[in-house]
């Protein structure tokens, strides 16, 4: 007898049910004593599928996802460059799972809105942040004339097009994993190996789409998971391919600037014990990483007191009255253009809007104020915004020409991804990226870091 | 519920762990803390944390307390209070008016006092006014009343061991009364719930969600979080919850006599919607039936199970069960059950929206259901059994 299989969802989970094959030899599927059945996470019903079809089988209907739902009369397929629709090939070619990875500008959205139109059946589109939610279903809408649902940022509503925030998902997708066909995951290379991977466990959905500007480390763990969740990356553009052409030239201008003496020596008399403590470590342990030094240092409270100088000392680096001053120059210097200034921190972020009166949008801003500030901006009524990680990415600003970098320290991406936010072309632009750094600092030693890696990937950093 | 970084723990002997609650012998640094808090009634935020920080917490640490039940002690004293935004105009409005002015350019006191003729307040009132609803620029509030050094020990309590639990993946539950609330209260918040029979007047019961079966996942600690305060309720109950802590797996102890604070009663009813209409429903109808929640536990050798209600009339007993995600492997063992008891008139009424087949449940009378059970046709079924 043909096997014949019966998947039903419950709380992010399948209940499988087979005859005529060892339920146990299917993929992923577990005997759970609990309720004295079968089970198997909802991600893996599309494999389960194939190994029943594989054997000759039937899978009983309805499937845990929908076949039908969306009226492919309600949307208006978008026009896609050469590159984009050669990604979009390569992803159905994959079948249906993947990542794209698409420098910052490159229309990773439209790509998506392609993917979905194409399916035309009930999708599910994940965004790291609040901003991006509102931005994806603004982007929709031009699109798909149905009604668009959004879970997060204080809304329920759930459409046969949602779009989530991560967290939201992660919450509600034991609930709501049966009923989209298709993912999109926006910024993909932030849901990592983390939690937040949950969500796309618990979702039954066979087709999904990974969007990046920067794909995670091929050999890391977070990627092998993504890849189990996702796909494998599909298409790999890089901003080199791009520039000139699709996304606007850059150039990158470094500012160096110097602490005051008093700024020097509060940064010493902070840096110091840990600068001591390190030197030991690494005379100790000439292998160990910056993992292993925290976790060292962790366990003393002579080596936490020294983490937390460390901690004042970069915070003092990041954003020293000199860095204060070269931003208010050079916003004062581009009054005729868009800029964007990107600070480390939240705090940073405050004092350089209160320093030069220019709007701030961070994680506190209320979505209302937000929408309102990326209006204003739009409209030219303002012509600088700061932020701190918030407009790292996604948020579109098409015409912003300026790129402050005040300060940072999540590394290549991070950078990759804030000078992607000036790159939108627009007839006869150049972009400029100033670097400031402070000499002499950990700030200074992190730049250094980051241009080294950056080099290889684009030659504008050189 | 406390963050990861708020958790104290005391070894308890291998990989297991209580919690390091405040009990009476802190509760003289706990005095001097909601003093100090008290004191800074009227300051920002941020002054509020450096004074704790540079002034406070070494002052509490002269006591002997150790630096995260400070830490923590100061996250229930935060909350404890209301934070205000002093500004003479709304910030949000200075920020509407004043981003605009400044974009066309001016110095500084220019451009702040252009904006404060446009809102009617000084220059000053705008530059200190325009982030003064940042959270670290709002100012306490004295909470109403200021809450005793006893009543912030007990809110750290539940805090700890909420926290903890909001980290646990599954735990382990013995409770030796009451245990129907807690088993409709555990199925009620979505938790696959298992019971044994233990010791003598202990039910077991084992707790976590689908996706534990695969993986490590804390998915499930809001849940177990917001079901520990019915537990506390309860006369006795121990609890091992396996937590993942700073990466590794461990055990935490709590039990009976912790000093956690009582802040719920035992609920009486805790229902589905589906469970809470069909009742409504019965009650309306004319009927010699009566409805009787607290069932008869099951036993199939150690294993227990807690039917949803039955019907009674006179000597008459007909369980119901309302069923889940169930399989026939799990109606056979309930079978076993009811004949262990001698009982064996059970109504399984099936949701039609989980596309279950009822081939399982072969030897029990189904009742399929979409969204209500009819109390009219439960009532007709349940009448044919008993006759």
């Amino acid at each position: 007898m043909p096997p014949h299989a019966q998947l039903r969802f419950d709380r992010g989970t399948l209940c499988v049910d087979c005859t005529g094959t060892r339920i146990d030899e299917l993929p992923n599927v577990l005997w759970d004593e609990r309720t004295l059945g079968y089970r198997a996470p909802a991600h893996a019903g599309v494999a389960i599928l194939e190994r029943i079809a594989a054997l000759g089988g039937t899978t009983a209907r309805p499937l845990p996802w929908p076949e039908t739902g969306i009226d492919s009369a309600q949307w208006t397929t978008p026009a896609l460059r050469d590159y984009q629709a050669t990604a979009l090939g390569a992803w159905n070619a994959f079948g249906r799972r993947g990542v794209v990875v698409l420098p910052t500008g490159g229309g990773k959205t439209r790509i998506a809105v392609a993917a979905i139109a194409q399916a035309a059946l009930p999708t599910a589109v994940l965004c790291p942040t609040r901003v991006l939610v509102e931005q994806w279903s603004r982007e929709l809408a031009r699109w798909y004339a149905g009604p668009i649902g959004i879970v997060g940022d204080g809304e329920s509503r759930i459409e046969a097009l949602t779009v989530f925030t991560y967290e939201s998902a992660y919450r509600r997708m034991d609930t709501l994993g049966d009923r989209f066909a298709l993912v999109v995951v926006d910024e993909v290379h932030n849901m990592g190996g983390g939690t937040r991977t949950e969500a796309l466990e618990m979702m039954a959905a066979p087709m999904r789409l990974g969007l990046t500007a920067t794909a995670l480390d091929a050999e890391g763990a977070a990627a092998a998971r993504l890849g189990a969740l996702i796909g494998p990356v599909v298409c790999d553009v890089s901003l080199d391919d791009l520039l000139g052409t699709h996304l606007a030239d850059f150039g990158v201008v470094r500012v160096s600037v110097r602490l005051s003496p008093s700024e020097e020596r509060a940064y010493e008399a902070a840096y110091a014990p840990f600068g001591e403590l390190r030197r030991a470590f690494a005379r100790a342990h000439p292998q160990a990483d910056w993992v292993d030094l925290q976790r060292a240092l962790g366990s003393s409270a002579a080596g936490l007191a020294a983490l937390r100088g460390f901690q004042r000392a970069a915070a003092l680096a990041s954003l020293p009255e000199a860095k204060r001053h070269q931003v208010t120059r050079l916003l004062s210097e581009h009054r005729d253009d868009k800029a964007l200034v990107f600070a480390a921190t939240v705090d940073d972020a405050y004092t350089l809007a209160h320093d030069n009166l220019i709007p701030v949008i961070t994680a506190e801003t209320s979505r209302a104020e937000r929408a309102h500030l990326l209006s204003l901006y739009r409209d030219g009524a303002v012509r600088a915004l700061v932020s701190a990680r918030v407009l790292n990415e996604g948020i579109d600003v098409p015409d912003a020409r300026i790129a402050i970098l005040a300060g940072g320290s999540l590394g290549v991406r991070e950078v990759v991804q804030r000078v992607g936010r000036v790159l939108r072309p627009s007839p006869g632009k150049r972009a400029l990226v100033y670097e400031l750094t402070t000499s002499g600092t950990i700030d200074d030693r992190r730049a250094e870091a980051r241009r080294r890696l950056l080099v290889p990937r684009c030659a504008a950093f050189a | 519920m406390f963050p990861a970084a708020l958790l104290s723990l005391e070894p308890a002997g291998g990989n297991t762990f209580v919690p390091r609650y405040l009990r009476s012998r802190d509760e003289v640094w706990v005095r001097r803390a909601t003093s100090e808090m008290t004191d800074l009634t009227g300051m920002p935020r941020a002054h509020v944390d450096d004074a704790w920080a540079c002034r406070v917490e070494p002052a509490l640490r002269s006591f002997g307390a150790p630096r995260i039940a400070i830490l923590g002690v100061k996250h229930v004293l935060d909350r404890a209070c209301t934070w205000r935004v002093e500004a003479r105009v709304d910030p949000r409005r200075i920020r509407d008016a004043l981003f605009p002015i400044a974009a066309r350019g001016g110095e500084r006191a220019e451009i702040l006092a252009c904006a404060s003729a446009a809102l009617g307040v000084s220059p000053l009132d705008v530059d200190t006014g325009l982030f003064a609803d940042r959270a670290g620029a709002r100012v306490r509030a004295a909470a109403s009343p200021e809450p005793t050094p006893s009543e912030v020990m007990l809110s750290y309590n539940l805090a700890l061991v909420q926290g903890v639990l909001l980290r646990a993946e599954r735990i382990r539950l013995d409770v030796s009364e009451s245990v129907r609330p807690v088993v409709r209260y555990a199925k009620l918040r979505g938790l696959l719930a298992s019971f044994d029979a233990v010791e003598e007047g202990w039910t077991r019961m084992h707790a976590s969600g689908p996706l534990s079966l695969f993986r490590n996942t804390l998915k499930y600690g809001h849940a177990l979080a917001g079901f520990f305060p019915t537990l506390t309720a309860t006369p006795r109950y121990r609890l091992d919850a396996l937590c993942r802590l700073e990466g590794r797996g461990v055990v935490v102890r709590i039990a009976t006599g912790d000093p956690i604070p009582r802040t719920h009663a035992l609920p009486r009813e805790h229902d589905s919607a589906v469970e809470r209409a069909l009742a409504r429903d019965l009650r309306r109808l004319s009927t010699t039936w009566s409805l009787e929640r607290e069932t008869t536990v099951l036993r199939a050798g150690t294993k227990l199970f807690f039917p949803d209600f039955a019907l009674v009339r006179g000597q008459t007993r007909v369980l119901v069960e309302v069923v889940g995600y169930y399989t026939k492997e799990y109606l056979a063992q309930k079978k076993l059950a009811l004949k262990g008891v001698g009982a064996d008139r059970i109504i399984v009424c099936l949701d039609d929206a989980l596309d279950c087949g009822d081939e399982g449940f072969a030897d029990a009378t189904v009742l399929r259901f979409r969204r209500r059970i009819d109390a009219a046709r439960l009532l007709a079924v349940a009448d044919s059994m008993g006759s």
